[in-house]
């Protein structure tokens, strides 16, 4: 069953210090410096929430009940060297314009 | 069915302690309870211990003697030390024996508790990207109810000031230093909106409570405490849970509002029959959530109580009177049975520079944490 690609956020934090690895594996896991990101809940419109990293805030924070849209977006690299990728939700606003 | 009294508690220092293993803890909190109850280890005829970091807790009968009794090691996340409680009076209740423990133990590293996401039936990708984590629980769940409920920032640094005071009055605790409102606000900002200073830290340390057929109370306590309930629910489906990649949008009342409701049910007793209550304070926002989730007050109105000063010790619903989890960390084995020795201290009176007002005649405790498990225990005089 495919999913809506928009909803809003429903809540938010910011992930300020580095997850264990493993289990993580992003940035910041092979002692290179680590970023803070924001998680939220996306509500998709008469389906569920889902829980997603946010991406493209730029220096704001995240607003409860702003619009949102799935995003595909790069997230680190495996031993060989292969892009890994995973799905992200960003403001509908700043994802238009990009 | 029988009733069942609480005849001793004894409980250690929490915090962090090189040179003792936590079967050591478990050993020195069982004595103390001992003590506290007038009786020798070879009187206790069965044993509930808990731990997460111990396999084998019962191997504290090497240190306090092979009396060849049942002895059950559970674990079951934060409310492990409810399930060790509960399943304790319950073997005194079905009869079987009159004279029980439960206690419980753990020794943890400093840090976030971590896992493989997959030992929680969940997809090893969540852990990957960094989405397995129990701290942003509580910031998304708090950051959504002040949104929902008008709480401040400044409302979550009072309550979590107010547990290093009760901390700073309780010799056992982990912190005892003061913390002023505008330092927890300043310290460094872990999950937003909730500050390093909002959370507790996992520690070491060991508690243990002893039990008995109410009946036969008298023989060992001029002061029994009445054990009148002791419950655990877990999550159902479209509670807002920690670990949960995605959930319904229908949502349920969370596990602690279940349990908090059979509790007081088993016990005929309402949230305005509570004279003192200790609550799951992970972080202040937990502690500030489960006000309303027992039955404490409305939705919202944390705000003003906070204000007012209400759930300080000598405030109309004193709440985590020793420091809560904030103020003594939490060795997840032994949390929930420091709240039971806090609430006895106070019904018998004998709580010292923290004790509440008013001759407190029925106390309360709620435990929370992952997966999705609550326990709520209700004790009265």
């Amino acid at each position: 069953m495919a999913l809506a690609t928009r909803g809003t956020l429903w809540t938010w934090t910011s992930q300020e210090f580095q997850p264990v690895a493993p289990p993580y594996i992003g940035p910041g896991s092979d002692g290179t410096d680590f970023a803070p990101y924001f998680v939220g809940y996306v509500e998709l419109p008469g389906e569920l929430r889902v829980e997603t990293r946010l991406t493209g805030l730029g220096n704001r924070t995240p607003q409860i009940g702003e619009e949102m849209e799935l995003v595909i977006v790069p997230f680190t690299q495996n031993e060989a060297g292969d892009e890994i990728v995973s799905y992200a939700f960003t403001p509908l606003s700043e994802g238009a314009s990009a | 069915m029988t009733d069942v009294a609480i005849i001793g508690t004894g409980r250690t220092p929490f915090g962090r302690f090189p040179d003792q293993s936590a079967i050591e803890m478990g050993a020195q909190a069982v004595r103390a309870s001992l003590t506290d109850a007038g009786l020798q280890w070879r009187d206790i005829q069965f044993a509930f211990a808990g731990s997460y970091e111990v396999d084998n807790p019962d191997a504290v009968v090497n240190l306090l003697g092979l009396t060849g009794i049942p002895f059950t090691d559970v674990y079951n996340g934060c409310a492990t030390a409810a399930s060790a409680l509960s399943l304790a009076a319950q073997t005194i209740r079905l009869g079987e024996y009159d004279i029980g423990i439960a206690m419980g133990m753990d020794k943890h590293q400093p840090g976030a508790f971590s896992a493989d996401p997959v030992q929680y039936s969940l997809p090893s990708w969540y852990g990957e990207l960094g989405l397995f984590l129990t701290p942003k629980f509580f910031a998304m769940k708090i950051q959504r109810y002040m949104h929902d409920h008008g709480i401040s920032r400044e409302t979550l640094a009072r309550a979590a000031a107010k547990n290093y005071r009760n901390g700073a009055r309780t010799p056992e605790a982990f912190r005892r230093s003061p913390i002023s409102e505008q330092d927890i606000l300043d310290s460094r900002m872990v999950n937003d909106p909730l500050t390093q200073y909002m959370f507790c830290s996992p520690d070491e340390g060991a508690a243990a409570v002893i039990l008995c057929r109410a009946d036969i109370a008298h023989k060992y306590t001029d002061r029994p405490i009445y054990l009148r309930a002791s419950e655990v629910r877990t999550r159902r489906l479209g509670a807002f849970e920690v670990h949960s990649p995605s959930f319904p949008l229908e949502q349920v009342p969370a596990p602690t509002v279940d349990v908090s409701r059979a509790a007081y049910e088993k016990a005929g007793l309402g949230p305005e029959d509570v004279d003192v209550a200790q609550l799951q304070d992970t972080d202040a926002g937990a502690e500030i959530i489960h006000m309303a989730e027992n039955g404490f007050c409305a939705d919202g109105e944390q705000e003003q109580l906070l204000a007012d000063g209400a759930t300080e010790i000598d405030g109309p619903l004193p709440i985590n009177t020793d420091g809560g989890l904030i103020a003594n960390g939490e060795p997840i084995g032994a949390s929930g049975l420091r709240q039971i020795h806090e609430l006895v201290l106070q019904l018998r009176g004998r709580a010292g520079d923290r004790q509440v007002p008013g001759d407190p005649k029925v106390g309360y405790a709620q435990l929370y944490g992952a997966p999705g498990t609550a326990g709520v225990s209700i004790v009265s005089r």
